[in-house]
């Protein structure tokens, strides 16, 4: 019977474009178990990790759109060469924009006996030369070339050097990404366009072991989707996010249908005051509104995510048991039953050879549209900020957007795409319901 | 069963509904209960005080001496030492009566910390938001759904679905949140938020208006999602009644279209129309009151959000009791009217 019903399925079109689209989420959860989850999880909720990542910059893609070009978001790879005890690594930066990066910072890590000394060099493409920063390593540092004080004064004294004067409103990011003029280091200075060089010398020699050098250029666009106020990607987001969503839509599935099933069956063919009796279990639950009591719950208990997926399905299990009671009415004086009645076979067996069977259909149709319910429901109380500890979700992510004023600021990444992916998770199961309730057809206007 | 005793029935149901809703708060609130005490203590106690130190001067020790007596007054009417069957009926009582206790933290606009002067302070925007969507998606579902089926294959039959599918896979206060970047901030031609301008016009007319302007965007918001999927169920109940033999026999008999569709299928359908509505209606407050969040409008949803953040339990649990009573109200209304409607139950058969 079920293999009849996978049949129909995809002879439908919303059918088969459902279980496709489904198929691709549950392999890419299955990639960002595997591949991202190491790498990232603990890192995504660490706001401090994310400083080297540029905040709320937008998709990569809108500088297609925008009349203003501005820097992207780079991480620099040096090219490198020893000469006797220096090491010198270069960094090249073309730059030919209308703004200023927003950041530039320098990082490296490196192991000694003794520790040897560093020299940070900006050379300009009008061959002046600044030198960021001299003096003895430490085994890791960095250097936040805008807002470090040493830097700013190297600035500042080589702008008053060559104009003879530091213009109001100096801004030392200006300043260095500017021609010499009186301007210089104000908006209103010409932007120097050309090659800029980051070196950096190590003199160290052989007792020096360089593990990592690093030069980012924070700028105004990230990737395929921006970035939040934390620096955070929203690509990675939504990748981290996905076994979560995905889990919690199928617990909860799998709990309410299950258990609604199998009471609304019983429900129906048993008939009479114990029926009475479950049916007025059923709409006592079914009464209670499930967002304000899961908020209550949650802000008492603080359920991990198999504990909250069991108290969303048990204020959602009843819609289930509305349905399959009705069919197991109707069946419980169908004419074929009658006969197995009248053959003397047990009420029992009558039930599981029979009855049940007659449900698998709807079960499955039921099973499909309580997945989106759960996701949505979940993503929502995230959004209120009731998401598990430690968990990764949309709905916590477009909290973040709105107590940020994402929407107000212009940031529209950060509200856009976590929702999408909700709509991208629900979606598929809602079609794939549709189509199942239409092969399964319960008469939804019979009156329970 | 006549229609009264349809009626007493149905009401026996909804008050245990009720009765067992104010049990299981009992139950859930148990954690909390003590701290939850405690701080309405002393909040009561500060606030009796209060008004008696404006009308009397009294010394240190005799002010200590009436806060004990205050506080210990405030716990005895709460059972709070009683075994636990005894005290659900002491917080029974308190819920009935609207007696939630007082918050942690948050306040009404009139400075009182009483969660029952809260709630009352927030509910009215929230039923003024809700009840208007409700009634409008309600009545433009039907109408769409009824267009549908007559026009069957027409475009509207065959969007409806996708609408229904758009209602089941957007949450709402995430439609909002794109209303808003939108409206609100591209286009610049809604406000972004809030339920009157401040400081709000002082004349009647201009602050219907100014709330009118205001609630324009959450409402489209809340339609967009519910309409298509009312029309969805009502198309859904209607097709299929005409598929029954009864109508092929009106038909055979020559009635006009119109008597057929509404003397026949719509009356034979309009029960069963009704239940599912009000059950769709009753599933759609947890989006309506999480989209009133996203619009800063001042109701349940964003009370729940402010509570939330400040971990303020006992306003949470007053707002749920009352959430729950004004669904269970809906739902007894909803009962009320189908059995107006279904004439089994009116001609008591």
């Amino acid at each position: 019977m079920s293999e009849n019903i996978y049949k129909q399925v995809i002879k439908q079109k919303t059918g088969l474009v459902g279980l496709i689209l489904i198929a691709i989420l549950l392999v890419m959860a299955i990639i960002s178990v595997i591949v991202y989850y190491p790498q990232y999880y603990d890192k995504w909720n660490n706001y401090a990790a994310w400083s080297l990542y540029p905040s709320t910059a937008a998709p990569s893609w809108i500088s297609f759109f925008s009349s203003q070009k501005l820097p992207y978001y780079e991480n620099i790879t040096p090219s490198v060469n020893n000469e006797g005890i220096f090491t010198n690594y270069t960094f090249k930066y073309y730059f030919n924009y209308d703004l200023p990066p927003k950041g530039l910072i320098i990082k490296y890590s490196m192991n000694f006996s003794s520790p040897p000394v560093i020299a940070i060099i900006l050379q300009r493409p009008d061959n002046n030369d600044l030198e960021l920063f001299s003096g003895i390593a430490s085994q890791s540092g960095s250097l936040d070339v805008f807002n470090d004080p040493g830097v700013i004064s190297t600035i500042q004294s080589f702008v008053s050097q060559k104009t003879g004067q530091i213009p109001q409103g100096f801004t030392p990011s200006y300043a260095l990404f500017q021609e010499v003029n009186n301007n210089m280091g104000t908006t209103k200075g010409n932007l120097l366009i050309g090659q800029y060089k980051i070196i950096i010398e190590i003199a160290g020699g052989q007792n020096v072991k360089v593990n990592q050098v690093n030069t980012y250029v924070i700028g105004y666009y990230y990737g395929l989707m921006g970035t939040d106020y934390f620096g955070r990607p929203i690509d990675l987001g939504l990748i981290l996010g996905l076994p979560n969503a995905l889990l919690i839509g199928f617990l909860v599935a799998l709990f309410s249908v299950l258990v609604g099933i199998v009471y609304g069956a019983i429900s129906g063919y048993v008939g009479g005051k114990i029926d009475d009796i479950m049916q007025w279990l059923l709409l006592l639950i079914l009464a209670l509104p499930a967002l304000p009591f899961l908020i209550v719950l949650i802000v008492i208990y603080r359920p991990d995510i198999l504990l909250e997926s069991l108290l969303i399905a048990f204020l959602s299990w009843p819609a289930v048991g509305v349905v399959a009671r009705s069919i197991s009415l109707s069946l419980r004086s169908a004419g074929y039953i009658e006969a197995a009645r009248a053959l003397g076979v047990r009420e029992v067996r009558i039930f599981f050879k029979h009855v049940f069977p007659r449900l698998l259909p709807l079960t499955m149709a039921l099973m499909a549209l309580t997945v989106p319910a759960g996701v949505i429901l979940s993503q929502t109380l995230a959004f209120l900020g009731l998401a598990p500890l430690n968990s990764i979700s949309w709905g916590l992510m477009l909290d973040d957007a709105y107590n940020y004023q994402a929407v107000l600021n212009g940031w529209w990444w950060w509200a856009v795409f976590p929702g999408i992916a909700i709509v991208f998770v629900a979606a598929p199961f809602v079609l794939l319901g549709f189509t199942l309730e239409k092969i399964a057809a319960p008469r939804i206007s019979e009156r329970s | 069963m006549g229609y009264l005793s349809y009626i007493l029935k149905k009401a026996g149901i909804y008050v245990s509904v009720l009765f067992v809703t104010m049990i299981i708060l009992f139950v859930v609130f148990e954690p909390v209960e003590q701290s939850i005490i405690n701080a309405g203590a002393i909040e009561y106690a500060n606030e009796a005080l209060q008004s008696i130190l404006r009308t009397q001067k009294l010394s240190d020790q005799q002010i200590q001496q009436l806060r004990d007596q205050l506080i210990k007054s405030y716990m005895e009417g709460t059972g709070y030492s009683k075994p636990p069957y005894i005290q659900v009926w002491y917080v029974l009582w308190d819920l009935i009566t609207f007696n939630l206790g007082y918050s942690y933290f948050l306040q009404a606009p009139s400075g009182s910390k009483l969660v029952s002067d809260i709630i009352m302070s927030r509910l009215p925007n929230t039923l003024l938001l809700f009840l208007t969507s409700s009634i409008l998606s309600g009545l433009i579902g039907l109408w769409l759904g009824i267009i549908a089926t007559k026009r069957s294959r027409g475009i509207l039959d065959r969007s409806i679905p996708f609408f229904a599918l758009v209602h089941n896979s957007l949450p709402t206060w995430w439609l909002g949140l794109i209303f808003i970047f939108v409206f609100a901030f591209y286009v610049r031609a809604f406000p972004s938020g809030g339920i009157t301008s401040t400081p709000p016009p002082s004349s009647p007319l201009l602050l219907f208006i100014d709330v009118l302007y205001h609630m324009f965007l959450p409402l489209v918001v809340l339609l967009l999602i519910n309409v298509g999927s009312i029309a969805y169920i009502v198309k859904n109940i209607l097709n299929e009644v005409t598929q029954q033999d009864f109508v092929i026999v009106a038909k055979a008999k020559g009635l006009s279209e119109r008597k057929i569709f509404y003397g026949h299928i719509f009356k034979t359908a309009s029960p069963a129309i009704l239940t599912q509505l009000i059950l769709a209606i009753a599933a759609s407050i947890g989006g309506a009151i999480t989209t009133e969040i996203v619009f800063n409008w001042p109701g349940m949803g964003l009370l729940y959000f402010e509570a939330i953040e400040q971990q303020d339990v006992p306003v949470i649990i007053g707002e749920t009791f009352i959430l729950t009573l004004v669904l269970i109200a809906g739902l007894f209304l909803g009962e009320v009217l189908y059995g107006l409607l279904d004439p089994r139950i009116r001609s008591g058969k």
